[in-house]
């Protein structure tokens, strides 16, 4: 009798462990971020327009940004690759990023533009159209962005020429150098409609989509005291690109004082993933995407370390 | 009576009519793509004598500006472009004209295979023409398989084949824009295919008929519903109203005729 009570103590005690263990490295119930550097909210701007907002601050480099360009090697998805990855993270969200071909027939999507994901060439077709940001994430969790109009993106780390002013769209010896580079220091890189750089909008209503749709933004600047912060602004309102990047950026602006240095579109299209955290690990219940995660071909992800 | 019953059937013929035209439209458009599975065999490029003297020319122009100076125009009217073991001699023969600036021969070289060699060709390529594209795929990856084993040049051969990948891409892409249903076009699949596999994506997407049929077999109802309420103009709206209503009349009058005489038996 003491042998089967002893047995099934066990077994209860071995299944509670593994289920709480599962759940950690899932990251789903006990993963955790410190509020103090994220904040979530649903905010509305003075002509009355909604925008859900994660605002996270880059301060003391605990808030760290990882982008999943498109399938590795060996055709992993980045679903998958995802999922690996974010196994005992504290994600604090991760969203679709810039724009794939054939993505609405789900026919092996590739991404648009110039993208090398850690290091490994993804698409070599630097984009000569209006997808003027280069955005390069770093393998230390950072997030950079050059226009590729100015022709000045300066380097550093392994194989740079730091006081070189590289300029990717018009020259190819320029561009090889950067490719070298982006394998030297297994960076990601993509390339994205550049809506605001420098405090500046980048777009006309002549120059981008007059479709009007739900729209949702990457914004890198600096809040009222200089620091560093990056924010996911999901605004719900049907716009177009123009209107919609004009009202984020007079609502960031005013949004904590806040100066954009660079902001991005995001797709919410054939790829809208959205999957905002709370601090407790549980999902946001009002703020995300229309589809399943499994949806999506690429993938922005912030977390906490 | 007689005329309550004409008028059925005139709604009725209306209706049809307008679902005939729209199939047909749909065929129409469907049938214009190319689909003739024709696959194209490499053909062997016919090289000519290089009668042109890159070494005298050089030595006539001012080496320390080598940029500016380099005979781009002369060297393309006479030497053999297509033969890469020629560019190879000719890079040589500069190096030892030009020693201790092989960086500047390459570039000086490679702006006259890229941008001005483009300038003349360009022409060729203002219509979509699957032989001149092909022909220009063979000729670039040669351009890559020497990078691999010329290491003291690779960067050269590198540079050359990635502006006239990305020129292939863009074109590719250029010719889509023009034209959406050429995506279909078996010519024009396999030259994305060629992309492809050298990690150039061509950037073409959906038509927005494309997405909603693409919507529509995903049964995502509600987001139609919603790109439909919120993301068009009223007339998009009154004008797809109206024709629900043409399409629908004749049933509706139909459905209420015959509860009509239900009724009165």
């Amino acid at each position: 009798m003491k042998l089967i009570i002893s047995m099934i103590a066990i077994f209860s005690f071995s299944t509670l462990f593994a289920s709480f263990d599962t759940e950690r490295l899932r990251g789903k119930s006990f993963q955790t971020y410190d509020p103090d550097y994220v904040s979530i909210s649903t905010v509305k701007d003075k002509y009355g327009y909604e925008y859900n907002v994660a605002y996270m601050q880059r301060d003391g480099n605990r808030v760290k940004a990882k982008y999943f360009a498109a399938k590795d090697y060996n055709g992993t998805s980045v679903p998958k690759r995802y999922d690996t990855w974010s196994k005992g993270k504290n994600v604090i969200l991760c969203v679709s990023g810039t724009y794939m071909t054939d993505c609405y027939t789900h026919n092996n999507p590739k991404p648009v533009g110039l993208t090398i994901d850690n290091g490994v060439m993804v698409n070599n077709d630097i984009k000569k159209d209006d997808k003027d940001a280069l955005v390069i994430v770093y393998a230390t969790g950072g997030i950079a962005c050059s226009n590729l109009s100015d022709g000045d993106l300066t380097l550093k780390g392994e194989g740079a020429d730091e006081n070189k002013k590289y300029d990717l769209r018009g020259s190819k010896w320029d561009l090889l150098d950067f490719i070298k580079w982006s394998e030297n220091n297994e960076a990601t890189v993509f390339q994205a409609h550049l809506l605001v750089y420098k405090n500046k909008i980048k777009v006309s209503s002549y120059n981008s989509d007059n479709t009007l749709r739900e729209r949702r933004f990457l914004a890198v600047g600096t809040d009222e005291d200089g620091k560093l912060v990056h924010v996911i602004i999901d605004s719900p309102e049907y716009t177009s690109l123009y209107e919609g990047s004009k009202r984020v950026l007079e609502f960031l602006n005013s949004f904590k004082d806040m100066t954009v240095t660079f902001m991005i579109n995001l797709d919410t299209g054939c790829q809208d993933v959205y999957y905002q955290y709370n601090y407790d690990g549980t999902l946001h219940a009002k703020i995300g995407g229309a589809y399943d995660i499994n949806q999506t071909v690429n993938l922005l992800a912030y977390y906490f370390e | 009576m007689k005329r309550i019953k004409l008028r059925t059937y005139f709604i009725t013929i209306i209706g049809i009519i307008i679902v005939f035209i729209c199939l047909v439209v749909a065929f129409f458009y469907i049938i214009k793509a190319n689909y003739s599975t024709e696959v194209y065999t490499e053909r062997k490029i016919v090289t000519t004598s290089n009668s042109y003297s890159l070494e005298k020319n050089l030595k006539k122009i001012e080496l320390t500006k080598i940029l500016k100076s380099f005979p781009a125009q002369n060297y393309l009217d006479s030497a053999n472009t297509w033969d890469i073991k020629a560019i190879r001699n000719d890079l040589i023969m500069m190096d030892s004209v030009n020693p201790g600036n092989t960086r500047n021969n390459q570039e000086a070289l490679s702006i006259a295979l890229t941008t001005e060699l483009q300038k003349r060709i360009e022409n060729s390529y203002k219509s979509f023409n699957s032989d001149s594209l092909l022909m220009l795929i063979h000729w670039t990856e040669r351009f890559n398989y020497y990078a691999d084993i010329d290491d003291n040049n690779s960067t050269f051969y590198k540079v050359i084949y990635m502006y006239w990948m990305e020129y292939i891409t863009n074109k590719l892409d250029e010719y889509y824009n023009e034209e959406p249903s050429i995506k279909y076009n078996y010519r024009f699949r396999y030259l994305v295919s060629r992309c492809h596999e050298k990690n150039y994506n061509p950037g073409f997407g959906c038509t927005n008929s494309e997405k909603v049929i693409i919507y529509i077999i995903d049964s995502k109802w509600s987001y139609l519903f919603n790109r439909f309420w919120y993301g068009t103009g009223v007339l998009f709206k009154m004008g797809c109203s109206l024709l629900i209503i043409v399409l629908l009349a004749p049933y509706i009058y139909l459905l209420i005729k015959k509860v009509r005489k239900e009724k009165s038996k």
